[in-house]
């Protein structure tokens, strides 16, 4: 028992030593994501569909998204966070292209919206779900545009060689444009994920069940996912225990008790 | 009050028990009757009371001086934390309403017992293993706690002595809390004697009532408390401690969030009883009877919304700080309600000095000077300054012992006669009210000024221009235990040979005024009826007892 506890206790030392360092760099950030919650992406901004159309950023962000940073001839990590994205979508439980939709950017200046097109066949033909034409758009756009907007949403990346180096990970974006999660990895938790979209679309009406939900759970911005509340749940369990009790007391006539 | 309530039964219920087979101190021990219970847990509290008592006079002995005079810092560390420990959460938060709620709320109901005696008889069992494992904290490896009774994070993961029993003994004690309240409000609401309507009820049951209410919403966030704190040290889970990711601040919160409503779980019942007290030795029908019923559940309610005033100087935001501020501000609303009222009570009164109404003037003076300065403290300017330093404690031993405590006395100065069938020497009662008096502001009033000029709270040592006030403060402490020595004597000697009480010697119209002293086992031979409001004097005359030297015609 000691052992196992002196164990775990190095385990979290080294942890604790190794995020350290993850922390330092993050000062001066070349690759990866700098969290920029609440930050609004430029809506004048100007992309390329995968039909050719030029199209505005704020024509396209018109719901909840669920926003990633990729790009479409990507050899290293991309291919299987789009692989991820598109497994979550497909159980995630919300109506696609109502409750929520899914947006990719490439980060590559130089990838066409051909290439954009095919992506999108491979990816939305994968989807067991019935899932709408619309609700998943894939972007290019010049390197000028793209800088600007990855660097709104904190998504810094270097090209080396002819690869590009970046980081994984989801962006959850209201439909006003405004940032309000990131969801890390590469893999993603289809929960997760419907919490994110309840979080943007937060301010208009969400179902009931939807409200239980982030009433129970609340976003823990240090370890980045959602917990269950546990103060909140005791306590509205245990008002109503009280509320049960005294209602009892009140409502239900007294027996008259009868004496010998 | 009542009409046709003549109960004849020749056995009290110190003869007559609930147990047919238990002889002796089983037939006390397993017993459900209401009474037995409360006089059991009167002579566990008194017991812990006293030990308090030499706890406290301990370390006003180390403080004679500056620097060390008779224990080392360590051991004053674990007499003060013992001492509040001790004296919170077995004497003052059980104390009224659990000897005189469990005595005296059947009989002023008109009711055979609690709604659950067995439940009661299970209370009182967790109260007193709550006591073994304090006491069992004492002696085992790592010595006893040292925390303060507060608890404090991190400090008290890191501590070697024994924090985890110490506080699973809190644990427990909350539990008999709770069923306490439990079988309080069910009794509330189901034995009330017929005609006794809610507005009917004596404001000693309003008081009871809204106090166990408090202890059933309020305790059960302490037991989750205490749980996460052996959880941390039991398998190093961060959850208070700032080394292993946890937040003190979170603890701070989650200990007043209880340990406040607590404050008024002990003073709660206490002004019930001044409320009884003094339309007895005033003779006159309480004034504002609604609104001193309505004012206990405001204080109950309030009470809930004001704990973070513990905790100005801990880091919150500015706004939650006026908050809070404000809402204490208004818990003075109800309190001065009561007190305004008890004294329109008493004018044009014909008041009659007894004992019990000394100690009741005792309290208003002493809990208006506690309640006074507590608006100091609520205040963000001025807590800033007397932030712990002995300003906080004399404020709360005025709150608490001169308010709950002084009542404890008073009810049982009150009631004792009710309780025993025996009565004590009055003159002597008299001349302890004014030692108390004495006694209590060359204590603590000292510890007002000591704060003010800086002295912090909780310190083994203290710097010379102290010296001459805790010299002071410590001579008082003498006078305090001599009171309560005095105290003591003479309810232990009335009780062992103390002439025969009257059935009612105060001339009181409560219920509990219209049965013998003591009273029989199932108090009542028929439940009475309810007829008169609660302090309509003007059944005196037809009562069966009445005071001697008034007259039945």
């Amino acid at each position: 028992m000691q052992n196992k506890i002196r164990q775990l206790l190095y385990i979290n030392i080294f942890i604790m030593i190794f995020s350290f360092q993850i922390n330092a760099e993050e000062n001066h950030i070349e690759i990866g994501i700098d969290e920029k919650l609440g930050a609004v992406l430029n809506g004048n901004l100007i992309f390329t569909n995968s039909d050719g159309e030029k199209v505005k950023l704020s024509d396209v962000i018109t719901k909840p998204t669920l926003l990633a940073f990729v790009y479409y001839e990507c050899p290293g990590i991309c291919n299987s966070t789009l692989t991820e994205l598109a497994w979550v979508v497909d159980r995630v439980d919300l109506v696609p292209g109502k409750d929520f939709q899914v947006l990719t950017i490439s980060i590559d200046h130089t990838e066409t919206s051909t290439i954009a097109s095919q992506s999108k066949i491979d990816f939305v033909s994968s989807l067991k779900r019935k899932f709408p034409n619309t609700a998943w758009t894939f972007l290019t756009s010049d390197s000028l545009t793209i800088s600007k907007v990855t660097s709104q949403a904190g998504f810094y990346f270097q090209k080396v060689g002819d690869e590009y180096k970046h980081s994984g990970g989801l962006i959850a974006v209201s439909p006003e444009r405004k940032i309000s999660r990131y969801i890390f990895g590469s893999q993603f938790n289809q929960f997760d994920v419907k919490m994110a979209m309840l979080d943007a679309k937060a301010g208009k009406t969400n179902p009931t069940v939807a409200k239980l939900l982030q009433f129970c759970f609340s976003y823990d911005p240090e370890a980045r996912n959602y917990t269950l509340n546990i103060t909140r749940i005791v306590g509205v369990i245990m008002l109503l225990g009280v509320g049960i009790f005294f209602a009892y007391l009140t409502i239900l006539k007294r027996k008259r008790i009868i004496h010998k | 009050m009542a009409n046709g309530t003549i109960a004849i039964s020749e056995k009290s219920f110190f003869e007559e028990g609930t147990t047919k087979k238990a002889k002796g101190i089983l037939s006390w021990l397993l017993s459900t009757d209401h009474k037995r219970i409360g006089i059991m847990y009167l002579f566990s509290i008194s017991i812990f009371f006293f030990t308090g008592v030499i706890l406290g006079v301990l370390m006003r002995l180390e403080l004679i001086a500056p620097g060390r005079t008779i224990m080392d810092a360590q051991t004053y560390n674990t007499i003060f934390t013992l001492h509040g420990v001790i004296m919170i959460f077995l004497f003052i938060i059980p104390g009224i309403p659990a000897v005189f709620g469990n005595f005296f709320l059947p009989l002023q109901l008109g009711a055979k017992d609690v709604a659950f005696p067995r439940l009661n008889l299970l209370s009182f069992w967790i109260y007193l293993i709550g006591v073994i494992l304090v006491l069992i904290s004492l002696f085992v490896k790592g010595g006893p706690i040292d925390t303060g009774w507060t608890f404090y994070m991190p400090y008290s993961v890191r501590t070697t002595t024994n924090v985890s029993l110490a506080i699973f003994a809190a644990f427990v004690l909350g539990f008999s809390s709770i069923l306490t309240g439990l079988n309080f409000v069910t009794t509330v609401h189901r034995l009330r004697a017929p005609g006794m309507s809610f507005f009917k009820m004596p404001l000693f049951v309003w008081a009871t009532y809204a106090t166990a209410w408090i202890q059933i919403i309020a305790t059960p966030v302490i037991g989750i408390t205490i749980l996460l704190v052996m959880l941390e040290r039991y398998f190093g889970v961060g959850i208070f401690d700032p080394a292993l990711g946890g937040d003190p601040i979170l603890f701070q919160h989650m200990f007043w969030i209880y340990s406040h409503p607590a404050v008024y779980i002990m003073i709660l019942p206490a002004m019930g009883v001044v409320s009884e007290i003094i339309p007895t030795f005033a003779r006159r029908t309480i004034f504002g009877y609604r609104a001193i019923a309505m004012s206990s559940l405001a204080i109950a309610f309030i009470g809930y919304l004001v704990w973070a005033h513990h905790m100005f100087t801990s880091g919150m935001s500015d706004t939650a700080a006026i908050v809070f501020s404000f809402l204490t501000f208004l818990v003075a609303l109800p309190s001065a309600i009561k007190v305004f009222n008890w004294v329109g009570t008493l004018y044009k009164g014909s008041i009659d000095p007894q004992p019990p109404f000394l100690w009741v003037m005792n309290f208003i003076f002493l809990f208006t000077i506690g309640g006074l300065t507590g608006l100091v403290l609520g205040t963000l300017v001025t807590d800033i300054h007397v932030h712990d330093t002995y300003f906080v404690v004399a404020h709360f031993h005025y709150v608490m012992f001169g308010g709950t405590g002084t009542i404890f006395f008073a009810a049982l100065y009150y009631w004792f006669p009710k309780m025993s069938g025996k009565m004590y020497n009055v003159k002597l009662a008299k001349i302890n009210a004014g030692l108390f008096f004495i006694a209590f502001n060359t204590l603590y009033f000292p510890k007002f000024i000591l704060g003010y000029m800086g002295m912090p709270r909780r310190y083994y040592d203290y710097l010379p221009e102290f010296a001459d006030l805790q010299l002071v403060s410590t001579i008082g402490s003498w006078l305090m235990l001599l009171t309560v020595i005095l105290i003591i004597y003479n309810f232990v000697s009335a009780m062992l040979n103390g002439p025969k009480a009257e059935a009612n010697p105060w001339g009181g119209v409560t219920l509990e005024w219209h049965i013998p002293s003591p009273p029989p086992l199932e108090n009542f031979d028929e439940i009475p009826t309810v007829t008169h409001e609660p302090y309509d004097f003007s059944q005196l005359k037809t009562m069966k007892y009445i005071p001697k030297g008034e007259s039945n015609d």
